[in-house]
């Protein structure tokens, strides 16, 4: 498929009223394969967030962007969000569907897919135009540890999911001004499945595959109490708690916590491994990340490998100085 | 109830991944194929709810190469963990390089089959695009719940409630039967196949099925490896003067503080 000035639809995320910053990072990933393409958004809203998520959609690239807004929106549903997106899909056929691949963002891409027909590339992590003009997902397999280039086969329309914090937002705005459409919905109503209760976690600010800074432990924590001087880490520099299979697998830590080929694939700027190893399963999981430090007491760890720092010491003594250190420069 | 679970052998992730020589395909000749993970959880979920409900039969659904020996080893491996029955879909000659080839090919075959209930693995931890179990949902018109952490099926097996991580926190959610779940890790601890089993798993017969061949959908260009990381340094120096050198460096050097 080639994109040359086709139209593209973009899924524009937001949480808080916000504009998130994966948006930025599908405008960017895009502009860069398709810039002759003509790039379109669709906003899902409750109507009461339309104004503040409007006011910050101006400031994007992005020609004319659709909106829906619904009460049903409140709670996700990804059967009720891919009906929604194709809605305005009907309206102007894009060659192109664009999603971040966040967990309810590529539930709605699939299921979008699935319900339509239209062709799925899932989670890439770059967009690229071929030098005969194909569009081509670049797709991780084997937890990253080999990169299929994949391209749609003899479709006039697809799907795709890109990975959040993978490509570096380049700050381009239009100065042209977005032009808005209200689009009308009527919601899925009652389908097969029903949302019964969201239990939220207090704990979880945000997903580790889209923080920025990560702070995991592995079976050299030797136990679920010693995670708080992590948690300690991570408070002083704004970032969350991962765990390598290991510390999961010895319950010191939830699954959702896990980095690595039977876990999440993480791409943050900072990512901080204390007593982790570094077993192949786990460093495919973190192994994209700007700047790894590792700290170990095995000077032979896997791990230093691929760390762009190391300090071989007790990590008992050598996180909570880091955290006074990061802290004093933080504030300083 | 008849409970379908979605199979197939994945590389051991243990395995380091090497490209042939002209970058098409991987070299599989050294490598050790183990039960894709997540489909662990899903046939554990499986035996769990045929042991909760009388008359229950655990069919197994791989599509696979049936000359490979690593295919009916899956099978086997999951008929020793207490499945009933196994089907192999032949993929000789197809291209399952495409999810929507793989899930049109189960869809040939489930759709033949009575089922009340069909458990996937989240992902296949090989090509990593975890869309089956949602295309096949589409295919056969039925609810799709991903990356379930907790299922109970209702005693009237009419439908079932369910937990996965959400974006929040964790969604509780409920939906009728037939649906398919595909399994997060969380959701039970896999057993270990009993002697008993593996013996009774031997002399359990294989069904062997067949396909149409869809055209694929999305294709592979080529496949690359990922560049590997420039070699970092190891900071010398007694503590805590080592800590401090450390985060003097991750401002001045690496610029991430």
């Amino acid at each position: 498929m080639k994109l040359d000035s086709k139209t593209i639809l973009l899924f524009v995320e937001h949480a808080a009223s916000k504009v998130k910053k994966n948006t930025l990072e599908l405008i960017s990933a895009i502009k860069k394969a398709a810039p002759a393409a003509e790039l379109n958004g669709v906003l899902l809203c409750v109507p009461a967030e339309r104004a503040q998520l409007c006011k910050d959609i101006e400031k994007l690239n992005l020609k004319k962007v659709f909106v829906i807004e619904n009460d049903s929106f409140a709670t996700f549903s990804k059967e009720n969000f891919a009906l929604a997106v194709k809605a305005v899909i009907e309206k102007i056929n894009p060659a192109l569907s664009i999603f971040s691949h966040t967990t309810n963002s590529s539930e709605t891409a699939k299921v979008l897919a699935s319900r339509t027909g239209m062709a799925f590339i899932s989670e890439a992590i770059s967009f690229a135009a071929y030098e005969d003009g194909e569009f081509v997902a670049v797709h991780p397999m084997y937890a990253g540890k080999i990169r299929a280039h994949v391209k749609f086969e003899n479709q006039s329309c697809g799907v795709v999911t890109l990975r959040p914090n993978v490509v570096e937002v380049c700050e381009a705005a239009s100065g042209a001004g977005v032009d808005f459409e209200t689009v009308a919905f009527s919601p899925a109503g009652e389908g097969a499945v029903k949302i019964l209760n969201i239990i939220a976690d207090a704990s979880k600010k945000i997903d580790l595959s889209e923080a920025d800074i990560i702070v995991a432990g592995g079976r050299g924590m030797g136990s679920k109490e010693n995670f708080k001087v992590l948690e300690g880490l991570a408070a002083a520099i704004n970032g969350v708690v991962g765990a390598s299979r290991a510390a999961v697998d010895a319950g010191w830590r939830e699954h959702h916590d896990q980095v690595g080929q039977t876990g999440k694939i993480v791409n943050p700027k900072i990512y901080i491994a204390c007593g982790i190893s570094g077993a192949i399963q786990h460093t495919v999981g973190m192994q994209t990340a700007k700047c790894i430090i590792a700290i170990n007491k095995d000077p032979e760890a896997n791990i230093f490998k691929i760390a762009d720092y190391g300090i071989v010491g007790d990590l008992f003594q050598v996180v909570p100085e880091l955290a006074s250190e990061l802290k004093k420069l933080i504030n300083g | 109830m008849n409970i379908l679970v979605l199979v197939k052998q994945t590389p051991d992730t243990e395995s380091k991944i090497k490209l042939n020589s002209d970058n098409t395909a991987i070299e599989t000749g050294d490598l050790k194929y183990i039960i894709n993970p997540y489909d662990e959880y899903a046939i554990e979920e499986a035996i769990k709810l045929s042991e909760k409900f009388a008359e229950s039969k655990v069919t197994l659904v791989c599509l696979g190469n049936a000359a490979m020996k690593e295919t009916t080893d899956t099978l086997r491996k999951g008929l020793a963990m207490g499945a009933t029955d196994a089907v192999l879909i032949d993929a000789a000659g197809m291209n399952t390089a495409c999810p929507f080839l793989t899930a049109n090919a189960l869809y040939q075959n489930v759709s033949q089959i009575k089922y009340d209930i069909i458990l996937a693995g989240m992902k296949a931890v090989d090509d990593d695009y975890a869309s089956v179990p949602t295309l096949l949902a589409g295919m056969l018109n039925i609810p799709v719940i991903n990356a379930v952490v907790k299922l109970t099926v209702s005693p009237d097996q009419k439908n079932a409630e369910c937990e996965r991580e959400g974006e929040t926190g964790r969604e509780v959610s409920l939906t009728n039967l037939p649906a398919i779940f595909s399994a997060q890790k969380g959701l039970n601890e896999p057993r270990y196949p009993s002697l008993k089993g593996i013996m009774a798993a031997k002399k359990k017969e294989i069904i062997n099925k067949k396909a149409e061949a869809v055209s694929p959908k999305i294709k592979i260009v080529k496949l690359s490896t990922p560049p590997p990381r420039p070699s970092g340094k190891i900071i010398k120096g007694d503590f805590p003067n080592n800590v401090k050198e450390l985060a003097s460096l991750l401002r001045s050097e690496a610029k991430v503080i």
